[in-house]
């Protein structure tokens, strides 16, 4: 990092400031960042769409919820351009898989929500930071720092405003002759093709926020580090060394003279940062305690006052009474944080679990070509009051039904060869038949799932059923044998082992 | 009932002949007037045959009128028709006592409720006492004038239609009232063969007359009454009547219906499949029967809630989610 080729101008900020210093940064460099959002972002929308190609609410929802995937891109390009190294947009791309692997998975799990989001990303996109280092390093930057939280949710708001002003533009620009598509359904009722439409919306005002927001963020990085890093106090020196060089002027020599005695007399005081390591914790302190007691410092002054004893007693009741009431305070927000940090943990967990079960119950849906085995589908238990398990049907279900019909049981044979006939639908050619399915439907769906000789039997069948079910008519011998023939004829022995 | 018992009481395993060729001649002989239209005679029939009234919904110009004059003249009964108005009262339905100069006496001059086929034309044009005077007469099926109470010959069927469109200077008719219609038919517009059709059939005569001059009478009201009571004395299964009753308790307690059918919409869906099972010639109902009569027998007789009115859900969209629902027969 070369802080003399820094574009912009480096001092104290307080955080608004540093916000629109980050709105002025993304205004100057808005077209490659805008670029290199859509570059990133619009594939993975395309992929989303392929793969889910009649959910447009969880399309949009997942290119929402991937946007820690397309910052750091913009992060990565404005790191550089910051300081005059402006990379071209293959470049990034090409570099672009090592800015955004490291910690991905954490960016768009847990980290997703936070909504310090923009300010934190620097130190893991940019430090490189993780873990401890990186919680720690969180730590000291964001110590009173709510810049980056309402920076989230004023982006929120811009965000929505714009997509539904996208949505009230697509609407207004409609032909007239398009009457169909209005505004309350847009918002309120958006069917398949209004929710499509608003995706053009949704991307549009993602695309243009964000760079607004990476850089902002970003901004408030710099101003922090600024801050925390005396950079301004670093170049003005450097600057002045320069000029020091480039001048011979007598009294700009006795004025850098004066200032450079200042800086060696300061670093007499003020340890350099590689002094600073090799300093013991005994001898650090006797350093600052001798800068401490330097008149060029500051001095202590100490100021005695006359008290009355009982006001100051109640003073300190009070002060005892409000401090108990604010350490309650803290401890119940203290707990109440660690409470509700924990819940999210535990969320995030059981959502991880149930994502993971997903993708291993289907796992055949990753596999190109692997669904290729019969449709499973949904049986009833029972139909028509019949139980339709296997089990509970005979392996020779004719052989079953003759023995029947010569003991005389004609309503059974004829249940039997009916149940039968629609197990062997079911198991065989998929029929699905819902609970509610009368006789009449069903021959319906079977005639026109397995037309042919198999439809022609059942519609054979299903009268005489009918007739016995709901008019108790016995039908006669001759007619079920005449089934129980043509059973054999259409199923043979192949349905005796379905069980 | 076992099928001993099935065998032993000695109920017609068929139904005669004779009554299907009169169903289907009736149909026949209305389809000759009425052009397209098929399901909504089908349904005009079944409420024939329940002995039960019809409400009909449809715009004006689709042949409401016509189909009941062509029903009135293909069984011979008597039909009037009465446009509801605002001004309308209730003796000018039923009938009044009016003296006589001639003879010297007060005379009942009776009403045009007095006939076998009444077309109550807009019936909800007519305040409430009007429309319950109408309503009193369906159910108890004789009028009271002067004290004196006139039964109605029989058959007795009204057709009562409304307007969906123009509900300005309406009286909605009560969810109590509407109760009393044994089904509520929707005529629609006829498809683009069918109002080819009938445009050629209505524009041979002079002007826009309804014809039904082609129509033959095939029954009196008395063979009427009796297919009535033939339809009303066909077999139905313990199972078929827990399916109907399971319908409309599922309706009541369906999610998004404000207030469903009673106890009467049981009764009212039997009394359809009976009359439905008899015109598809069958001598016993089946599921298929009571399925098919539900939405016009319950589509009225259900308030849904104000959410999915506004979301413009209407009754057969809840009914037939509740028909995929509800569990056929088990025997």
């Amino acid at each position: 990092m070369d802080l003399d080729k820094i574009a912009v101008t480096v001092r104290p900020r307080t955080p608004w400031e540093a916000i629109d210093l980050g709105f002025t940064m993304a205004r100057a460099w808005f077209v490659p960042l805008w670029l290199l959002w859509m570059v990133v972002a619009l594939p993975v929308y395309l992929l989303v769409v392929l793969l889910l190609p009649d959910e447009p609410v969880w399309v949009i929802i997942i290119v929402w919820w991937l946007k820690p995937l397309y910052e750091p891109m913009l992060l990565f390009w404005m790191s550089r351009a910051l300081f005059d190294d402006r990379v071209s947009l293959p470049a990034v791309l090409k570099r672009g898989w090592g800015v955004v692997w490291p910690q991905l998975l954490s960016n768009i799990t847990w980290r997703r929500f936070n909504p310090n989001r923009s300010f934190t990303m620097p130190v893991s996109v940019l430090e490189g930071l993780k873990g401890k280092a990186r919680r720690s390093r969180i730590r000291i930057l964001g110590r009173g720092q709510q810049g980056g939280t309402w920076l989230t949710i004023v982006g929120i708001h811009f965000e929505m405003i714009l997509e539904v002003a996208a949505i009230i533009l697509i609407v207004m620009m409609l032909p007239e002759e398009l009457q169909w598509l209005d505004i309350d359904a847009f918002l309120f009722n958006p069917g398949n093709l209004e929710q499509w439409l608003q995706h053009v919306g949704d991307i549009l005002a993602m695309s243009l926020i964000a760079p607004f927001y990476v850089a902002a963020g970003f901004a408030l990085y710099l101003t922090r580090r600024t801050e925390l890093e005396a950079w301004d106090i670093e170049l003005n020196f450097r600057r002045l060394m320069e000029r020091r060089k480039t001048t011979d002027a007598p009294v700009a020599k006795v004025a850098i003279v004066a200032l450079c005695s200042a800086v060696l007399y300061s670093g007499l005081f003020f340890t350099t940062d590689l002094e600073a390591d090799t300093l013991t914790k005994a001898e650090a302190k006797s350093q600052v305690e001798a800068v401490l007691d330097n008149e060029l410092f500051g001095k202590t002054k100490t100021v005695n006052y006359w008290s009355a004893l009982e006001q100051e007693q109640s003073d300190s009741d009070l002060g005892w009474l409000l401090e108990w009431i604010l350490s309650v305070l803290e401890g119940f927000t203290h707990g109440f944080a660690v409470f509700g940090k924990g819940v999210l943990l535990m969320l995030a967990g059981v959502v991880l679990a149930w994502l993971i079960y997903k993708a291993i119950v289907n796992r055949q849906l990753w596999v190109p070509g692997g669904r290729t085995g019969p449709k499973r589908v949904a049986r009833p238990e029972t139909l028509f009051g019949l139980a339709l398990n296997a089990h509970t049907l005979p392996s020779d279900i004719p052989g079953e039904c003759r023995r029947l019909i010569k003991r005389g049981d004609m309503r059974s044979a004829l249940s039997l060869l009916y149940r039968g006939t629609l197990l062997a639908l079911l198991e065989q050619d998929q029929l699905e038949v819902p609970g509610s399915a009368t006789e009449q439907e069903c021959l319906a769906l079977v005639h026109s799932t397995c037309p042919g000789p198999l439809a022609d039997f059942f519609a054979g069948m299903t009268p005489v059923w009918i007739r016995l079910a709901y008019d108790h008519q016995r039908p006669t011998e001759a007619q079920i044998s005449l089934f129980c023939q043509q059973w054999d004829a259409l199923f043979g022995r192949a349905d005796s082992d379905a069980d | 009932m076992s099928v001993t018992e099935r065998e032993e009481t000695g109920i017609a395993t068929e139904v005669p002949a004779e009554i299907i060729d009169h169903l289907k001649g009736l149909e026949r002989e209305i389809q000759k007037a009425v052009i397209g239209q098929t399901s909504v005679i089908r349904e005009v029939i079944v409420g024939l045959l329940a002995a039960g009234h019809v409400l009909v919904e449809g715009v004006p110009g689709l042949g409401k009128t016509l189909l009941v004059r062509a029903l009135a003249a293909a069984v011979g009964g008597r039909f009037s028709r009465v446009q509801f108005t605002p001004d309308l009262m209730p003796s000018d339905i039923s009938g009044h006592v009016m003296f006589d100069m001639k003879r010297d006496a007060f005379r009942v001059r009776k009403g045009p409720v007095f006939c076998n086929f009444l077309l109550a034309d807009e019936i909800n044009r007519a305040p409430a006492k009007t429309q319950s005077a109408l309503l009193e007469v369906m159910q108890e099926q004789q009028v009271t004038i002067e004290g004196n109470a006139y039964k109605l010959e029989r058959p007795f069927l009204v057709l009562a239609t409304q307007n969906p469109i123009e509900q300005e200077g309406t009286y909605p008719l009560p969810q109590a009232q509407l109760d009393r219609f044994l089904l509520k038919i929707f005529i629609d517009y006829p498809a683009q063969e069918e109002e080819q059709a009938l445009v050629q059939h209505v524009t041979r005569g002079v002007g826009d007359q309804l014809d039904i001059s082609a129509i033959k009478q095939l029954l009196n009201p008395e063979q009427i009454v009796q297919l009535q009571q033939y339809a009303a004395s066909l077999r139905v299964d313990d199972q078929i009547v827990a399916y109907a009753v399971r319908i409309v308790r599922t309706a009541r307690d369906w999610s998004g219906v404000e207030v469903g059918p009673g106890p009467r919409g049981s009764i009212a869906l039997l009394r359809a499949g009976r009359a439905h099972a008899l015109l598809s010639g069958n001598h016993f109902v089946t599921p298929d029967d009571i399925k098919a009569v539900t939405p016009s027998v319950l589509r009225h007789r259900m308030k849904l809630t104000t959410d999915l009115e506004i979301e413009g859900y209407k009754p057969d969209d809840v009914l037939a989610d509740i028909l995929i629902n509800v569990e056929a027969p088990r025997i």
